[in-house]
């Protein structure tokens, strides 16, 4: 690995030669901010966080504040973004939209990862039995259509963001579930894994400390991806009306409900849309980047 | 329709009177008179002028049977006759049959079905019951039994005549426990015999459906005293007893198999593609249809507007909110505003549980809902603001007189909801505003009330549309599960006891007051003095107001662009004011279709593609 690194960034290399060994994590910091794409992400991504955090702080007014008065309006000096239906702020609309959005999203993600990965990792690693019980499970929800099993529970336990968010997220650890346990399948046969049990190394150290990282790049590609699909997953559930209701905002839901009037009031449908679509296209660029970064093969 | 024809149907009405009843015929003035007398209420110089010209109870009897269907009498500004082609969309998922009886909610074309037979009563332009295929009807003293006197004139285009065998057939199907009519319920509690048959306690044939003396009469018994029952049975198409005998119930969705005593017989039925109905030559009802040709294109909701646009169709109902924009901009003078089902869209809570248990929060909602802003900025054409039940133009409406008991009042609304112990809504519960999945527009409205009641009254609310069926179980749940929520109800019969029997104790709502019950269930099998039924009903409708089960929103107008080529007088404002193609619709049951014609400037080829 080191061999071939010489050869392609004789830079990195030599600089490591001539100091002190550069650890992982620089490593990968440098070739992260070396990919233009990845900058151009994280900072769409940093951006779209701060701007979801201090969201009271930025919007003009709250998102529960309307004046049917004003109903209607194309973005004007007043407005920017123009009013809605119903005459509220669309600008404060869509920033705090942006807020909930991300909120169910990274939460959902975290809960997904947070079942699909430990389970993945038993499967792939210990094989046998516990493969066999997690295959079926992943089956089972794969047999349901995520969309119906969400429906489901929401209708159990009612809507709101937290059901939204715990509907999302033990909904859409499948993949990730599949993907760490594929991962593992063919990394535990490698020959460090063989040195590692040799040297008496427990299966959760030789989880964690050896085939996790291995398979980072692409649990990393998937996590960022999900991000998206729970947003839109969200937008979906407050389209059946069973997800987050009025007066709360999310973006998916306002591009839902600019659908009729798309036609006549453009920005009612532009401005969330092209939120997603930054929201997008900043993950992507950074999941991009950081499988890039991260992957130990790449060097 | 002009006072003349006007003048012609209530002297053909006395005229068909049978002479040797003279207690038949008594009754039949005493309606008669009773509709002209409300109608000089209502101000209508019509009234006055058919009362004189009636010259009260002498009425002239015509000896010539009712006009029937021609062709010559087109008016000077229509299309010739190979051009008197209209042309409507219906939606290409809904195309199982045309027949009422065989399935409401399947029917093709919300705007045009039920042509292939006369039913026993129409509406006309004013919403009255005009006689259609029943020339006269009479209740009898208990009003449980109600005579129907046939047009002996009327017959089936494959030779048969229209007799109440057809009717006895066509009810015992609607019945029959193996067809599982989607509309069984509408007569439940009323037929004879009906709630039985549906369940299979009974033999159909025991149903309170039957022939009277001769083929020619048709007799209906009710379990209760019903005076509505002649306007319930504006459903009353009939179908062929003969044809449902012999090629089934669905024999009028082919060509081949149908069989018309209507205005038009069906010449085309391509599923996904279109339906043609043409004018029936062999039709000997009373209705004188202008147009020859409908052309009902079958296509998906989402694309009429674009149809309309592009001249494909004559008319569509519903547009959407954009849709509706484009048509304000670009051709105003097509749009019109219906009445539909009259159609009320109204806040209700759950009066049984706290906080809702007050009269006096419900009383702050009710004041606090911007009802005329709510008209100008979102409603447009589409709704009227409603303060009470029963909509404009509907049978003992009272709109005016009930306006100020829920009119907006914000400083109101802020001090009841103070005096019933949440100042500036301190302390009241959030609430979750329930919609039964409803329309883009009613959903900016249910926001729009949302933040009306946050901004005004401090209180938390969240909007929640839900799932049809969802909303309906929670609904009539016992004990209701929904405290709070926004829905409609339109009516299924002209008569004021259909839209207040919604209120009754133990129905849809948790609401129940006795002193309601009492006045509607009395007015309703009440067989007196008309006018007094209607002074009842509004005694009634007065105590719903006041008590606030529900906080009513607006009275629905459904928008719907008629071409300019489309004429007729259906478009002058009637008795309401209404100009549109009236309820129920291009259909064998109003009298529009003899109204409606198509201009000579229509473009030429319509429906032919």
């Amino acid at each position: 690995m080191t061999s071939s690194g010489i050869t392609v960034t004789p830079d990195v290399e030599l600089a490591g030669l001539a100091g002190r060994p550069l650890s992982n994590r620089r490593r990968a910091q440098r070739r992260f901010f070396r990919q233009r794409l990845a900058v151009v992400g994280l900072v769409i991504t940093g951006g779209l966080l701060l701007l979801a955090l201090l969201a009271p702080f930025v919007a003009p007014t709250s998102y529960d504040v309307s004046n049917l008065a004003v109903a209607n309006r194309f973005p004007e000096r007043a407005y920017p973004f123009g009013t809605d239906a119903i005459g509220a702020d669309y600008l404060s609309r869509i920033i705090y939209g942006l807020r909930t959005s991300l909120i169910v999203a990274f939460t959902a993600v975290a809960i997904a990862c947070l079942i699909g990965i430990p389970l993945g990792l038993v499967a792939g690693l210990r094989g046998g039995a516990a493969d066999f019980v997690v295959l079926r499970l992943v089956e089972v929800m794969t047999a349901f259509p995520g969309i119906l099993f969400a429906i489901f529970i929401v209708s159990i336990t009612g809507g709101g963001v937290r059901n939204v968010i715990l509907v999302i997220g033990i909904t859409s650890w499948v993949t990730l579930c599949r993907l760490t346990r594929a991962q593992l399948l063919t990394l535990r046969e490698q020959e460090y894994v063989l040195a590692a049990r040799a040297l008496g190394a427990p299966d959760s150290r030789i989880a964690v400390r050896h085939l996790l990282p291995n398979a980072l790049a692409p649990l990393i590609v998937a996590v960022t991806l999900a991000i998206p699909t729970a947003i839109f997953t969200e937008a979906g559930l407050s389209f059946l009306g069973i997800g987050i209701n009025e007066p709360t905002p999310s973006l998916g839901k306002m591009v839902a409900d600019s659908a009729p009037y798309i036609r006549v009031y453009w920005h009612l449908g532009l401005f969330p849309t092209a939120a997603i679509a930054l929201t997008m296209l900043g993950f992507t660029f950074l999941g991009d980047g950081l499988r890039d970064a991260l992957d130990p093969r790449q060097n | 329709m002009s006072t003349s024809d006007e003048m012609r149907r209530l002297r053909e009405l006395a005229a068909a009177d049978d002479p040797h009843d003279p207690r038949l015929g008594a009754k039949r003035l005493a309606r008669l008179e009773g509709r002209l007398r409300r109608r000089s209420l209502l101000g209508g110089a019509l009234g006055v002028a058919g009362w004189a010209a009636l010259g009260g109870p002498a009425v002239t009897r015509l000896a010539a049977a009712p006009a029937r269907q021609d062709a010559d009498a087109l008016p000077a500004d229509a299309a010739p006759a190979a051009e008197q082609v209209f042309v409507l969309p219906s939606d290409a998922t809904v195309d199982k049959t045309p027949d009422f009886y065989e399935s409401v909610y399947e029917r093709v074309s919300e705007a045009s079905s039920d042509v292939f037979s006369d039913p026993l009563v129409r509406l006309n332009r004013n919403f009255e019951i005009v006689p259609a295929a029943a020339l006269e009807w009479a209740g009898s003293d208990d009003g449980k039994t109600w005579t129907f006197q046939l047009d002996p004139a009327l017959m089936w285009n494959d030779g048969t005549p229209v007799t109440a065998a057809d009717w006895v057939a066509t009810f015992r199907y609607g019945a029959d426990p193996a067809h599982a009519w989607d509309f069984t319920w509408f007569f439940q509690g009323v037929l004879k015999g009906w709630d039985e048959a549906i369940a299979g306690e009974i033999p159909l044939e025991e149903l309170g459906v039957r022939q009277g003396a001769n083929p020619n009469e048709l007799i209906f018994e009710a379990v209760v005293a019903a005076p509505y029952l002649p306007a319930m049975l504006l459903y009353s198409t009939p179908l062929s007893a003969k044809a449902l005998t012999e090629a089934g119930p669905l024999y009028n969705s082919n060509p081949a198999t149908s069989v018309s005593a209507g205005p038009f017989r069906l010449v085309e039925w391509t599923n996904d593609q279109r339906v043609v109905y043409e004018k029936n030559p062999d039709y000997t009802g009373q209705l004188k249809v202008p147009v020859n040709r409908v052309v009902i294109k079958l296509a998906a909701k989402n694309t009429y507007f674009t149809m309309y646009q592009n001249d494909e169709i004559d008319y569509m109902q519903y547009p959407a909110p954009a849709e509706l924009q484009i048509a304000q901009a670009e051709f105003p003078e097509q749009i019109y505003s219906a009445v539909g089902d009259f159609r009320t869209f109204y806040l209700f809570f759950d009066v049984t549980t706290a906080p809702f248990d007050d009269i006096r929060v419900r009383q702050a909602f009710a004041h606090a809902v911007d009802r005329d802003t709510i008209k100008t900025q979102i409603l447009g054409p589409a709704g009227v603001p409603a303060f009470s039940w029963l909509a404009p133009g509907f049978p003992a409406a009272n709109g005016e007189a009930l306006s100020s008991i829920q009119g907006y009042d914000p400083a109101l609304a802020k001090q009841l909801l103070a005096e019933a112990g949440f100042p500036e809504g301190e302390g009241f519960p959030a609430q979750e505003l329930w919609l039964r999945n409803e329309s883009p527009l009613n959903q900016n409205v249910a926001n729009a009330i949302a933040a009306n009641l946050r901004q005004l009254l401090g209180i938390e609310i969240e909007v929640s549309n839900k799932d049809q069926k969802l909303f309906m179980d929670s609904l009539t749940a016992k004990p209701t599960k929904i405290p709070f929520g926004i829905v409609s109800y339109g009516m299924d019969f002209l008569d004021p006891f259909n839209m207040l029997s919604v209120w009754l104790g133990g129905g849809r709502h948790s609401w129940a007051n006795p002193d309601f019950d009492a006045k509607v269930k009395e007015a309703a099998s009440f067989t007196g003095e008309p006018a007094e039924r209607t002074t009842m009903f509004q005694d009634a409708e007065r105590i719903l107001v006041e008590d606030v089960p529900a906080v009513f929103v607006y009275h629905e107008t459904p928008v719907q662009l008629i071409k300019p080529w489309v004429k007729g007088a259906f478009l002058e404002p009637d008795e309401n004011g209404i100009r549109a193609l009236h309820w129920p619709g291009y259909t064998a049951g109003s009298t529009v279709t003899q109204e409606l014609y198509i201009g000579s400037d229509a473009p030429s080829g319509r429906g032919d593609s």
